[in-house]
């Protein structure tokens, strides 16, 4: 079991005499093994939630559980994936992947048989001993899917992981992604504004508007799984993705954000 | 995951067939890893500037004034093992005398800068009461404490050491906050849902992150602590390089002047190699 369930949750930031309201009354439940993308114009709060959800930072109000346990601080049963991949560069891949099993003094033969193991199924075997840096900007992100996977999360946050790559690779990682998930299940909560994306992958899309951030819709994407990238061409995918992207734009833009792009293709 | 999903996929089985470089061989291979093309370019600068001064001293022709590369290296290594001046210390002792300076300073010093650093980039209340000091301080040459500490130690060994010491914290306190200040905040995040304690965060994430920067801060400090040894050596002192190269000034020995010139930048170098050295062991990849 790993669900997260976001109860009317708040965050405000106080700067100076002036008070931003970045989240207000937030719910949402994340059931196991679901995939959620929230989605939503720049600024709209999508990162702070995912680092509530992370631990990272407090709510003022409301209340976050996972699996029923309110959450106060990160820790291993949430893996976190950034827009960057954030290997430690002083570390050979192997070393990265096992950062988790050597911090938490777990660090054995079966670990590291384990990492090479998953080091092969991201597609990096025979890079174990490369540096972060000898890595393309993919294989970087799935050597970060290694690290985060080493630690058996039960639940696997994800904010923009691929919005630094090109169209093509990030395509790849989005593929690899599916085929991970689908093997696997773990539950996902991916920010993403990249419509297309959050279709392709998502059980379902919360999407979110600003001043204050709130859900404004949720919407289920009733696609057959496994799913493949060739189905964001078929009619049903179109339909979906248009139906999302308008939620996205009746949200009212914020402020200076107006021109804000939404990357779509249909 | 619970265990149930865990399993792997039967394309694609365990690799744990490759083998790893033995750590000797790793560090081989770092340090074969020179770049020719390089020095082959740094000694040409080296041969050239030569090249120079000679013709300089042959067209001059004034001993005194400018001392052929041949003569002076002829001093140099005559006074290696013999005294100067002569109730002195042999070039030899001078140079680990102030060696020895550097060593004690510039190790207290960049203790001291790294402590003080480390504390004002992790406690916000220390870093708003020492800031304005190291700013007020940080502009102002080690040289003009000299008196001063002459005043308050004599002129042995304790003030040349807390003169270098001085004149590395400022540099050692900004790099040093500067290092870790700029080590993204993702990096520890990454690692506490990974499962580190904070603690464990902080040492091998945090710092170690800020370790290349702090050894690059370690360098510019090096280069501050020969500033103030040579200088304390020239005011106040009886032996070590600085000592040398004013007596040798006064007695117009000019060989003399430019051998004591001759082992800092040797000296200095072979120290910063270290430090560089130093840098490439904990930052692989450059
Ligand atoms: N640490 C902080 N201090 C002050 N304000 C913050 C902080 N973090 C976020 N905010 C504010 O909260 C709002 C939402 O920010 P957030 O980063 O969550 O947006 P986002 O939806 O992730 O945007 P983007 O798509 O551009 O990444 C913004 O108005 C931002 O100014
Ligand atoms: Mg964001």
């Amino acid at each position: 079991m790993a669900d997260v369930e976001l109860k009317r949750v708040s965050k405000r930031y106080v700067h100076g005499r002036r008070t931003t309201e970045t989240l207000r009354d937030v719910s949402l439940h994340v059931r196991d093994g679901e995939f959620v993308s929230l989605l939503g114009r720049s600024g709209c709060g999508k990162t702070t939630l995912l680092r509530i959800v992370g631990g990272f930072v407090n709510a003022d109000g409301g209340e976050v559980l996972v699996d029923g346990a309110p959450v106060s601080q990160p820790g291993s049963d949430r893996g976190m994936l950034f827009q960057h991949p954030m290997l430690f560069p002083w570390l050979t891949v192997l070393d990265n992947t096992l950062f988790g099993p050597r911090a938490t003094g777990r660090n054995s033969p079966a670990a590291r048989a384990r990492a090479m193991e998953l080091l092969q199924i991201v597609g990096l075997g025979g890079f174990e001993f490369h540096y972060p840096k000898q890595l393309s900007g993919g294989m970087m992100h799935r050597a970060a899917f290694a690290r985060a996977m080493m630690a058996e999360p039960k639940i696997l946050l994800m904010d923009e992981p691929f919005g630094a790559l090109d169209a093509l690779t990030r395509a790849g990682m989005q593929q690899f992604l599916l085929d991970l998930w689908n093997r696997r299940r773990f539950t996902v909560v991916l920010v993403t504004h990249d419509v297309e994306e959050a279709v392709l992958l998502s059980d379902r899309v919360a999407v979110m508007a600003a001043g204050p951030g709130q859900i404004v819709e949720t919407i289920p994407i009733e696609l057959p799984r496994p799913r493949t990238y060739e189905m964001s061409e078929t009619p049903e995918f179109v339909q979906l993705k248009r139906r999302v992207r308008q939620s996205v734009e009746q949200t009212p833009a914020r402020g200076a954000m107006v021109g804000m792009q939404l990357t779509a293709g249909g | 995951m619970g265990e149930e999903q865990a399993q792997t996929p039967a394309a694609t089985p365990p690799g744990i067939a490759l083998d790893e470089p033995r750590f000797g061989t790793r560090l081989l291979r770092r340090f074969a890893a020179v770049d020719w093309s390089r020095i082959g370019m740094g000694t040409l600068g080296i041969v050239a500037l030569v090249i120079a001064w000679w013709l300089v001293a042959l067209i001059i022709g004034d001993s005194v004034f400018l001392p052929t590369p041949a003569a002076t290296v002829g001093t140099l290594v005559h006074y290696l093992t013999h005294p100067y001046p002569s109730q002195g210390d042999t070039l030899i002792g001078n140079t680990l005398i102030s060696l020895a300076r550097i060593v004690v300073g510039f190790t207290w010093g960049a203790l001291a800068g790294i402590a003080l650093g480390a504390l004002m980039a992790g406690v916000r209340p220390i870093r708003l009461i020492v800031d304005p000091l190291i700013e007020l301080g940080r502009p102002l040459p080690p040289l003009a404490f000299i008196p001063l500490l002459i005043v308050w130690f004599g002129i042995g060994e304790a003030p040349k050491i807390i003169l270098i010491g001085v004149g590395v914290i400022p540099v050692m306190v900004v790099s040093v906050v500067a290092a870790l200040d700029a080590v993204p905040e993702e990096y520890v995040e990454a690692a506490l849902s990974l499962g580190a304690t904070r603690r464990y965060a902080l040492l091998h994430v945090r710092i170690r992150a800020a370790l290349p920067a702090m050894i690059t801060g370690l360098r510019l400090a090096m280069g501050m602590s020969w500033t103030s040894i040579v200088a304390v050596e020239m005011i106040a002192a009886t032996a070590g390089l600085g000592y040398v190269i004013l007596e040798a000034s006064n007695y117009l020995v000019t060989p003399m002047i430019f051998s004591g010139i001759l082992l800092i930048a040797v000296v200095a170098l072979v120290l910063d190699g270290l430090l560089r050295l130093l840098r490439r062991l904990v930052a692989p990849m450059g």
